[in-house]
């Protein structure tokens, strides 16, 4: 019966094969007792799915825009300085912009002294720089959250986040690659992001988020 | 509107959000609003306060718009933060289900939902047995079955394994139905 009780299971989930599907059915028709939970089943399903949608009230937009702080949902200035400063930046080109630069360029490769020049060929290339990404996660009962990942060796108190009427916060600045990382609440509940892109398995029957930081 | 074109509309109405114009919001609370007010009134089962918890899940994902991550989508990150405000208005409340409720329930023996409905009664079955279920249960049947989602994006909403929301959702239909049987309600 409790094998019986799965394929049912499967089936209300949508994921029963057809062997699964046939072998219940040639059961149903020798087992009364079956036949009725798997109606039984069917019809809780049946029930949710069928739930009257109730319409939100009236004015529920408008309130809700009226209730916004009046201060725009963007970063704070020190943070869009330091963004600016530090973060990766996406350049949108279009031919006016383009031809403009290199006009610029050619200009002052034609100024500026050879002997001025040859020591900036000559110089080192930048060190591998960093992006910085910011990572936010809302849990309005947390106590403390922080960010454990491949970047800082899954250490769940390397990171910790800031925490605003419960959402919380991080900026981390990481160099380009892929990486795996998870959110710690209250020091002891491993949460994946449920903002992330992809996850993978963590091997232990939950998983993680995924981030891909491209420069 | 195809996924693909909603999730660029959205992304490009969630930039201009981020570039000060708080005024394109509204096309996403419009979009969203029968959706969320509903997962809230399906867990916290008064339409008060799902409607209280439904506007609070939209300014909370306004003010943390900065941290959107474009590429996701935006439908479950509103799952996630409406259901984490129910999850802390149920701690909150310490949320019981009264026995002149479940007496409720037992005097309607012997009709059907479909047959309450059609006698004018306002009484909704199955949001009084749902109220009874514990609430992981709840959730997971709600984000399931009402809601229609797949158990990757549940598992992306809740944080939970596919596994572990699977053995939730076996036992929340189980338990379910008995409560619907124990109640009188003829589903057979």
């Amino acid at each position: 019966m409790d094998k019986e009780r799965e394929i049912i299971h499967k089936i209300l989930d949508q994921e029963a094969g057809e062997d699964e599907k046939k072998s219940i059915i040639r059961s149903m028709k020798t087992d009364s007792g079956l036949q009725a939970e798997f109606n039984a089943l069917t019809n809780t399903v049946r029930l949710l799915k069928e739930g009257e949608r109730r319409e939100p009230p009236a004015f529920f937009t408008a309130e809700v825009m009226r209730k916004l702080p009046k201060q725009a949902a963007s970063r704070s200035m020190p943070d869009r300085i330091r963004e600016f400063l530090f973060g990766s930046h996406l350049l949108r080109w279009n031919m006016a912009t383009a031809l403009a630069l290199a006009v610029i360029v050619l200009a002052v490769l034609v100024t500026v002294p050879r002997v001025h020049r040859e020591p900036m060929l000559n110089a080192a290339g930048p060190a591998e720089s960093a992006a910085t990404v910011r990572l936010t996660f809302y849990s309005p009962q947390a106590r403390t959250v922080s960010v454990a990942g491949d970047f800082n060796k899954w250490k769940a108190d390397a990171d910790v986040m800031k925490g605003t009427d419960g959402m919380w916060s991080i900026n981390l600045k990481l160099k380009p690659g892929v990486y795996s990382y998870s959110f710690v609440v209250d020091g002891k509940s491993w949460v994946a992001d449920p903002g992330a892109e992809t996850y993978e398995d963590d091997g232990f029957g939950s998983r993680n988020a995924v981030l891909r930081v491209d420069i | 509107m195809r996924n693909n074109e909603q999730s660029s509309d959205e992304e490009a109405i969630i930039r201009k959000c981020l570039g000060g114009d708080a005024d394109s919001y509204a096309v996403l609370v419009d979009r969203y609003k029968t959706m969320i007010y509903n997962v809230a009134y399906r867990v916290v089962g008064d339409e008060d306060t799902a409607k209280d918890l439904a506007q609070d899940s939209f300014i909370a994902a306004y003010n943390g718009l900065d941290g959107f991550r474009f590429g996701s989508k935006f439908s479950s990150w509103l799952y996630s933060i409406v259901l984490n405000k129910c999850r802390d208005h149920l701690r909150m409340t310490k949320e019981t289900v009264s026995t002149d409720e479940i007496a409720d329930i037992r005097q309607d023996s012997g009709m059907s939902p479909e047959q309450a409905a059609s006698a004018g009664q306002s009484r909704d079955f199955l949001q009084q047995a749902l109220g009874q279920l514990p609430e992981e249960y709840r959730e997971v049947l709600v984000l399931k079955h009402i809601e229609e989602l797949d158990y990757q994006e549940i598992a992306t909403i809740t944080g939970a394994g596919i596994s572990a929301l699977k053995v939730r959702a076996h036992r929340g239909r189980e338990m379910l139905k008995r409560i619907l049987e124990g109640s009188g309600v003829n589903h057979g």
